[in-house]
């Protein structure tokens, strides 16, 4: 099957240097274009000084951008502070109220994609749909773990997806679904802090065989030698999800865009806990013609004793796309 | 994520006000990968020389604008952005001595799409500025 699978980058990931002050939004959206990229995706709760109030100066700033970085907006990541106050949760209309101010700042900013969370409720999502019609904006629920594909949380979504026949609701996988070892950042970090490079090798090893991972926890809390971090390494590893990457196939008429996610890149652009060949393989085989768009998440797992170079791991991890896709 | 961050390493000094010295002023960043509304906040707790220092007793100053501890709940339009550090008074008549200082921060955020809040924490010596 045909497919048009085009490479964006995911300005989150470079969270780190902008969070340090040594690279501004303007920097960011340029490493992007450098890396390959034709779009970018970002969170403006993260970049945007003064949101959600954005003046029209910023909006002309942002498309001058694109223009001058030959890169088109693609995702609005969304959060929804549905907890805002701490004695209640937001109404059904208070956050749908919300969701319409992020659809609508997102169609002015030229993304045809909105990222929610796990945690929007359906029913806000289903009163947002007329709107996200009228401004053109795809409401993309992010299927990210702890959650993935096949849980009744996601059923009752694809469901309701495919019997309403909305064209302006979908999925956007994140590919931390996908993890098939344990993360090296991750076990080396629970190392640095305390754990057992042999415990946490043995954790690594029951997870990558499929193992029990809630029965090895309760193994590694029996241990005489199990420090405080190699069981919370253990209990880690229950939080991580492994789903085959051929789950993609069924549902790629309801894949609006996809998060990139990874956590390290080497030099010779492998990713090693997430089987990229596998994935792309499956988006190729179903003819996927939207977005993946990097997104590293290594950075909060080193940034204790090293520097983050985010601009590198992006490349790297754009590189390897550019392969893979072919 | 970012905690190492949270005790901001400038702007650490005694206040001043009609020629007495009424308490000192701490930055804090964000121990957080995005901006959120101090209405968020759960829990902003500094501890100074191992003496923790009463809630009641400390203000903020958030986007030009200053909240005192028990008004957080409310303040849903004063975002604490992931780029500026806020910073926090307390009120101490004769502020603090000069010289070097133990300032740990504690920082709990209500997070919306998770079950259990974000915690940061921060130790760091910082020297009182002049």
């Amino acid at each position: 099957m045909s497919y048009a699978i085009k490479r964006g980058v995911s300005l989150y990931s470079y969270q780190d240097e902008f969070y340090t002050g040594k690279m501004n939004l303007e920097d960011c959206i340029r490493a992007a274009a450098e890396a390959g990229a034709t779009g970018v995706e970002f969170l403006p709760e993260q970049m945007l000084n003064n949101f959600p109030e954005l003046t029209g100066d910023f909006f002309k700033q942002w498309f001058e951008w694109m223009e001058k970085y030959n890169v088109e907006p693609v995702a609005y990541d969304a959060f929804l502070e549905t907890k805002l106050y701490g004695n209640r949760m937001l109404t059904r209309s208070e956050s749908v109220k919300l969701m319409k101010r992020d659809i609508a700042l997102a169609g002015k900013l030229g993304c045809k994609v909105l990222r929610t969370l796990v945690s929007t409720p359906l029913e806000v999502v289903k009163d947002s749909l007329g709107f996200a019609e009228e401004h053109n904006v795809k409401i993309a629920l992010e299927v990210h773990a702890p959650f993935t594909f096949g849980t009744p949380w996601f059923e009752e979504r694809l469901d309701f997806i495919k019997e309403s026949g909305t064209k302006w609701f979908g999925i956007m996988p994140d590919l931390g679904v996908f993890v098939k070892r344990m993360a090296p950042v991750m076990s080396d970090f629970y190392i640095r802090k305390g754990g057992t490079p042999e415990i946490i090798a043995l954790i690594n090893e029951n997870y990558e065989n499929g193992g029990d991972r809630k029965a090895f926890l309760e193994q590694v809390k029996q241990m005489k030698d199990a420090t405080e971090m190699d069981k919370k390494y253990a209990e880690l590893a229950t939080h991580i999800v492994f789903t085959k990457p051929q789950i993609l196939l069924d549902n790629i008429p309801y894949i609006m865009h996809v998060h990139g996610k990874f956590y390290e890149m080497d030099e010779s652009l492998q990713e090693p806990s997430i089987p990229y060949k596998d994935i792309l393989d499956a988006l190729k085989q179903g003819g996927y013609n939207g977005y993946i768009c990097s997104e590293y998440e290594g950075n909060r797992h080193i940034q204790d004793y090293m520097e983050v170079d985010s601009v590198t791991q992006v490349r790297r991890h754009q590189m390897m796309l550019q392969q893979l896709i072919g | 994520m970012f905690e190492k961050y949270l005790v901001h390493p400038s702007g650490f000094r005694n206040v001043t006000s009609e020629g007495q010295t009424v308490g000192y002023e701490v930055q804090l960043r964000i121990p957080y990968y995005r901006g959120i509304p101090m209405s968020c906040v759960k829990e902003i707790t500094l501890t100074v020389d191992d003496a923790a220092v009463p809630h009641e007793s400390t203000s903020f100053l958030v986007k030009g604008e200053w909240l005192k501890y028990d008004e957080l709940p409310t303040a849903v339009n004063h975002r604490w952005e992931m780029a500026d550090a806020i910073t926090v008074r307390v009120e101490q008549t004769g502020g603090l001595q000069p010289g070097a200082h133990k300032v740990k921060g504690y920082v709990s955020l209500r997070i919306s799409y998770q079950p259990h809040p974000n915690v940061g924490e921060d130790e760091k010596v910082l020297t009182l500025e002049p």
